[in-house]
């Protein structure tokens, strides 16, 4: 009987536990970080509570301390910086560990110094209790405590069973306030979270393995090692990326991506901080590229976390303005702009507004329609279209992406290239009959470029073939099945389609 | 009896002494126990934040430098702060206030600033509370006293009542300044 009603004082305790009041949005995305968050709120005090946790309390100051924390963590700072950012404000008091200082030595040293009073006191007093042990006999003494437990014991079972029926309604109901959400149901998720998080450790696991092994088998492969450091990344293995890294290093003679990488690497097993050896990678790579846009993502994140905002900030519009605008780079720069902007109180104007503008398919579109209107401009710019074009195929709207490439291909009427992909894009897409006319223009430039190529005699015929002259395409691809050489293995299709377009005469 | 048995005894005195102590501090007086200390005391007051209620009320706490200037957190959400304007609407004669609308919308600031009357010198909106994390405040409304080197010289927590002013406010302007400089006619 002692032993349930043991059991269930300890069970009892055991469930009081509180439960965290962090609501979900403020959970940051860096498990990492995130486990720093919670580990630090549950340190500070809710300034408004009593004797709660910011962890623990649902109250305003205490939800905005705990993202105060939160924004300090996302800018690099350690968590005794943190401590002690509050600490400058709210006082000792915000910690829930008072510091150690001559005001508290007695609040630390008074438990213990009650331990050896205690102790102390039960030692010299031993002997008196032994006498009257010896004066009752034993017997009488187990009969006095029974009788005088029972009522005790009593009072504990009907509180033990209270509990359990308590427990048991909420398991099968859930709280009053929530009761679509019963114990079971609830616990059955958490498991299958958990289950799901387990089963993708698993998995990342087995292709850490798996890439590991294929590295291991090809050292002299590049592409392996790369895989095999983000497979490592995804897993967050540090060392065994930056095993794989320092190989591909080796193996490219210090290519600036790749340092980049291992830069991003280091900082990523710093808990996100661009640490100082980082911060040289960096500085290297840029000295060889300006443009690497690892490196100078990372070198603005640097100058965020030494509070430079304006340097970040100018760092990362400048990467910005060179990257497409529909690579998931760009939202990140995006969202770091903004919240550089926002941490240092700085407002944002003209194309940077428009830039961290929160709309993403707008503000793409938004990007894409400036750099257009900019090569229209300065038609010149052949970095600009290539970035139009991939933003177009991306985007993949037909019509946009024709005229983008239709008009880089008359922006450099010199490029073969340019001229050719147009004429590819047609085909690919099914589209040639709909861009007749364009493509004419196009076949010209291509016989002035290059009259005796083989790309003229393949377009030509084919174009001739989608506006209906059956007859020349024929003639033109005899011309080209001819000028093929002998073992080309595209000719037996040139043929088949050759004769196809003889029949349908 | 052997003295060991005194020890508890003699410890629970000693509690007693104590206790006694801190409560007769109390009832005297020497001893705050309404008020918990501000860690901002005698240092350089905090920024406030960076977004005006309208650009006509954009006074930086550095222009009213070389005289002391009080800063109160308020919000229209905040039923004591109602409660102080008739206090802070004397005190304006005597040294300039900066409003920090905590957790407020502009809307809802002007809103209240028009009907319960409009005592202050500059106001600022701290949507987020961060300015209210970096000055220490538990809540609104609380009220500090800043002087002419921009240091943090008095913090009040609750509303500022007329008694506040004569007990509290007064004393720690009259510490700062001679009176006769500062005080003008209403």
């Amino acid at each position: 009987m002692t032993k349930l009603a043991l059991i269930l004082t300890v069970l009892m305790m055991a469930l009081a536990s509180p439960a965290a009041a962090i609501s979900p949005e403020e959970v940051m995305a860096d498990v990492q970080l995130e486990e720093r968050a919670r580990a630090i709120s549950k340190q500070l005090r809710c300034l408004v509570c009593q004797n709660q946790s910011i962890d623990d309390s649902d109250a305003d100051l205490a939800r905005d301390l705990r993202r105060e924390v939160r924004l300090q963590l996302s800018m690099g700072k350690s968590d005794d910086a943190i401590f002690d950012h509050l600490r400058n404000r709210y006082g000792d008091y915000v910690l829930l560990n008072p510091p150690v200082t001559p005001l508290t030595y007695v609040l630390w040293g008074l438990p213990l110094g009650l331990c050896f009073l205690g102790a102390g006191i039960f030692a010299l007093t031993r002997r008196p209790i032994k006498k009257i042990d010896a004066i009752i006999p034993r017997d009488d003494l187990a009969a006095n405590d029974a009788a005088n437990n029972a009522p005790v014991l009593k009072w504990f079972g009907l509180g033990g069973a209270v509990v359990v029926v308590s427990l048991g309604l909420y398991a099968v109901l859930g709280r009053p306030d929530l009761p679509s959400q019963p114990l079971s149901i609830r616990t059955a998720e958490i498991a299958i979270a958990l289950n799901a998080k387990d089963q993708q450790n698993a998995e990342n696991s087995r292709l850490l393995r798996h890439a590991k092994a294929e590295a291991d088998g090809a050292p002299s492969s590049v592409e392996a090692q790369l895989n095999y450091a983000m497979h490592a990344a995804r897993a967050n293995d540090n060392a065994a990326e930056h095993t794989a890294l320092s190989r591909a290093l080796a193996l490219t003679d210090n290519a600036p991506s790749i340092t980049a990488m291992l830069a991003e690497s280091m900082s990523r097993a710093a808990g996100g901080m661009v640490t100082l050896p980082a911060r040289a990678l960096i500085d290297q790579v840029l000295a060889v590229d300006p443009d690497e846009p690892r490196a100078r993502y990372l070198k603005g994140l640097a100058a965020y976390q030494d509070e430079n905002h304006a340097l970040a900030i100018s760092i990362w519009a400048e990467t910005a303005e060179i990257t497409n605008p529909a690579d998931p780079l760009a939202s990140v720069l995006a969202a770091n702009i903004t919240a550089a902007a926002k941490a240092g109180g700085i407002p944002l104007q003209g194309r940077l507004a428009e830039f961290t503008d929160i709309n993403q398919a707008e503000r793409i579109n938004a990007m894409v329609a400036s750099l257009e209107a900019r090569l229209d401009e300065n038609p010149n710019d052949i970095d600009g279209w290539a970035r139009l074009i991939q933003s177009r195929r991306v985007l993949d709207n037909t019509i946009d992406l024709m005229r983008a490439l239709i008009n880089a291909a008359a922006a450099q009427p010199n490029d073969l290239n340019a001229q050719i992909i147009v004429l590819e894009e047609m085909l690919e897409r099914d589209i040639g009959a709909e861009y007749l006319s364009q493509a004419d223009v196009i076949i010209n430039r291509i016989k002035t470029i290059n009259p005796d190529g083989l790309e003229l005699l393949f377009f030509a015929g084919h174009f001739a073939a989608l506006s209906g002259k059956n007859n020349a395409a024929a003639e033109i691809w005899t011309e080209l099945l001819e000028k093929l050489p002998a073992d080309a293995p595209f000719k037996p299709f040139l043929l088949d389609e050759i004769n196809a377009l003889k029949n349908q005469h | 009896m052997r003295v060991i048995y005194l020890v508890p005894a003699g410890v629970f005195l000693l509690f007693l002494v104590l206790a006694a102590w801190g409560l007769y501090g109390i009832k005297s007086g020497t001893r705050q126990t309404q008020q918990l200390p501000s860690v901002l005391i005698g240092q350089v007051a905090p920024d406030l934040p960076k977004q005006p209620l309208t650009p006509l009320l954009a006074r930086q706490m550095a222009e009213f430098r070389g005289q002391p200037v009080l800063v109160n957190f308020m919000a229209s959400w905040c039923i004591p702060c109602r409660a102080e304007i008739p206090a802070l609407d004397i005190l304006k004669n005597i040294v300039p206030i900066i409003a920090v609308a905590y957790k407020d919308s502009p809307k809802d600031t002007a809103d209240f600033l028009e009907t319960y009357g409009n005592p202050y010198r500059a106001v600022w909106m701290d949507n987020d509370g961060r300015a209210g994390i970096a000055w220490g405040i538990y809540g609104v409304p609380e009220t500090y006293l800043i002087d002419g080197e921009g240091r943090v010289v008095l913090r009040h927590a609750g509303p500022v009542y007329k008694s506040v002013i004569t007990d509290v406010i007064m004393p720690a302007l009259a510490k700062l300044t001679p009176p006769q400089k500062n005080l003008q006619k209403p």
